[in-house]
């Protein structure tokens, strides 16, 4: 198997070889999905609700109005579904729709919701579950790194969660935070991993 | 019991350790190693580590970080997907729960309503724009959990069911007709949905259908599915896992609920389909070749003898036993009308070498 190494990170690298062919299979079942296949068009719901629902309540405590907004974006894209666009990953264009759904909904202004400084929006939390051979974080640091986690913005805690969690590219993540340049993502995340390391010295 | 290495967190150094980490934790392809490797990415990493040793422990460490990352997430009830679902197939843009409660509706009305609403519409345009209905597309991409329609009005099932040695022919409920062969099934309601016809089956059938532009006529067999609107076409289902949809008048339309193609097809063209390989092909035919099945021809072109015999077997519903080989490159060419087994397999003999005897439903063929 060819190998190569890479030089520097690329932020717009594209993923690996294997993740190509998923998308071939994506993007031919948004086309299904758009031409009026409708059992496409239920697959597809079927396959990312509980992954929205979960996305969705990320941005407030509120279920019933992640429920109805996840209702109201697949009402629309079934009613429209000849004017989107194409897609190769159906999961980011839909997190994309959803997050704009689900902001709206709540009624308040993102950056200045009082909803989105708690805690729980994109709240994550470090534990050793996992059985490492080799650990080289021992339990107090392992207490100051939560600590720190808590101290992190939303913001913060947003690019982390999609980059960790997600695996989301920087471009996407660029796309699903607004920011006006892919290296704003990078940059975020940069900020985001020092403030822990900063904090756990 | 795991052992905590009390080595003071590297990150404290203000060296550029630092920024090696860093380089780790940021790099989306690492992240989808840790978080989850194939085999192409188990390969480069584990390469990537014994070409730079010195980072060695750098990379456990920024290793060790991500998969401690617990994200908290909060999961939807179990029944939510499918109440939002029926809202979404209702139209409605508020949740709804009275709706569906609603008694003077019938269950069944209420779903085709908003599903099937469209259909009208399309045929008005005079488009083919099937809606293949769920079922063969969604069993093949649902791990095993298939979406839940509202449950039809419960319709009584016929199904018809040839044995091998049998054909079968009959009429459904709408005055088509169908022509079944041996060792193949058909699944029809007792009587047809208003909104559209749809039958299921297993094997091979021509059908010939009442024509209704209004009144689509679907066959469903395994993955594909056969919309007709007035037409005569043959559906076969063969061992080998080859589909193959023929038409001879009128036009159909064939979905691949696997591959999401569409096909629409004109008279005198098949179209075949490959379990194995998911590839498509779309020919002319012969009408004697395909249909001659249903007129009593039992033929072959080039068949290999696995292939006879199995043929032989459904045609005539007996179990045929072998002792010996046939030669390596065994091929069968013959067409024969109306006849008997022992006629075939006389005729057989003569050009291959071949004993045979019959017993009943038992044959015994030596090479």
């Amino acid at each position: 198997m060819k190998v190569s190494l890479p030089v520097a990170f690329d932020d717009s690298r594209k993923p690996a070889c294997e993740v190509d062919n998923q998308n071939k299979d994506e993007a031919a079942i948004w086309e299904s999905f758009k031409n009026g296949n409708e059992s496409a068009f239920i697959y597809i719901y079927q396959t990312y609700f509980d992954a929205l629902f979960t996305y969705g309540c990320q941005f407030t405590q509120n279920e019933d109005i992640v429920k109805d907004a996840i209702q109201d974006l697949f009402i629309e894209l079934r009613k429209n579904r000849k004017r989107l666009g194409k897609t190769d990953s159906i999961k980011f264009y839909l997190y994309k729709s959803l997050k704009r759904a689900v902001i709206k909904a709540c009624g308040q202004w993102y950056n200045r919701c009082e909803e989105f400084n708690s805690e729980r929006t994109f709240g994550f939390s470090f534990s050793h579950e996992q059985i490492l051979i080799e650990r080289q974080l021992d339990e107090e640091k392992t207490k100051k790194l939560n600590k720190a986690i808590q101290l992190l913005s939303p913001r913060k805690r947003e690019v982390i969660y999609y980059f960790y969690y997600e695996g989301l590219s920087y471009q996407q993540i660029q796309e699903l935070m607004e920011m006006s340049h892919v290296r704003s993502a990078r940059n975020l995340l940069y900020k985001a991993l020092d403030f822990l390391r900063e904090q756990i010295k | 019991m795991t052992s905590i290495h009390l080595i003071p967190l590297k990150m404290d150094k203000m060296s550029q350790e630092n920024s090696h980490i860093n380089e780790f934790l940021t790099n989306p392809e690492f992240v989808r190693w840790v978080r989850d490797p194939d085999k192409q990415l188990e390969v480069y990493w584990l390469q990537w580590m014994e070409a730079h040793p010195e980072k060695k422990e750098d990379l456990k460490l920024a290793r060790e970080v991500i998969l401690g990352f617990k994200f908290h997430q909060k999961h939807p009830d179990p029944g939510l997907r499918q109440d939002v679902l029926a809202n979404i197939l209702n139209g409605d843009s508020k949740s709804n729960d009275g709706f569906y409660r609603d008694q003077t509706m019938t269950k069944r009305q209420s779903f085709l309503r908003g599903a099937w609403s469209r259909i009208n519409q399309f045929y008005k345009v005079a488009a083919i724009l099937v809606l293949a209905f769920g079922l063969a597309f969604s069993l093949n991409y649902f791990n095993g959990q298939p979406p839940q329609p509202l449950p039809l009005a419960q319709v009584k099932i016929i199904h018809k069911t040839t044995a091998y040695g049998e054909k079968l022919n009959f009429k459904m409920p709408d005055g088509s007709l169908v022509w079944l062969n041996a060792g193949s099934e058909l699944q029809y309601p007792e009587s047809f949905d208003s909104l559209e016809r749809v039958v299921h089956l297993k094997g091979e059938a021509y059908f010939e259908v009442q024509s209704d532009k209004d009144w689509p006529f679907r066959v469903i067999s395994e993955n594909l599915t056969t919309t007709a609107l007035g037409t005569s076409f043959n559906v076969k289902e063969e061992d080998d896992g080859v589909m193959s949809i023929s038409l001879l008048t009128g036009k159909v339309k064939v979905e691949n609920g696997l591959t999401a193609e569409n096909v629409l097809l004109l008279p005198g063209q098949q179209l075949n389909y490959s379990q194995e390989s998911k590839k498509t092909l779309i020919g002319p035919f012969e009408e004697s070749r395909v249909l001659g099945w249903k007129y009593g021809l039992l033929q072959f072109h080039n068949a290999t003898f696995d292939k006879v015999r199995t043929e032989l077997e459904k045609w005539y519903g007996v179990k045929i036993k072998v002792t010996g080989q046939p030669p390596r490159k065994w091929k069968l060419t013959g067409v024969y009308q109306d006849q008997n087994l022992e006629m075939v397999l006389k005729r057989i003999s003569y050009i291959e070498q071949l004993d045979f005897t019959i017993n009943e439903k038992n044959v015994h063929i030596k090479f």
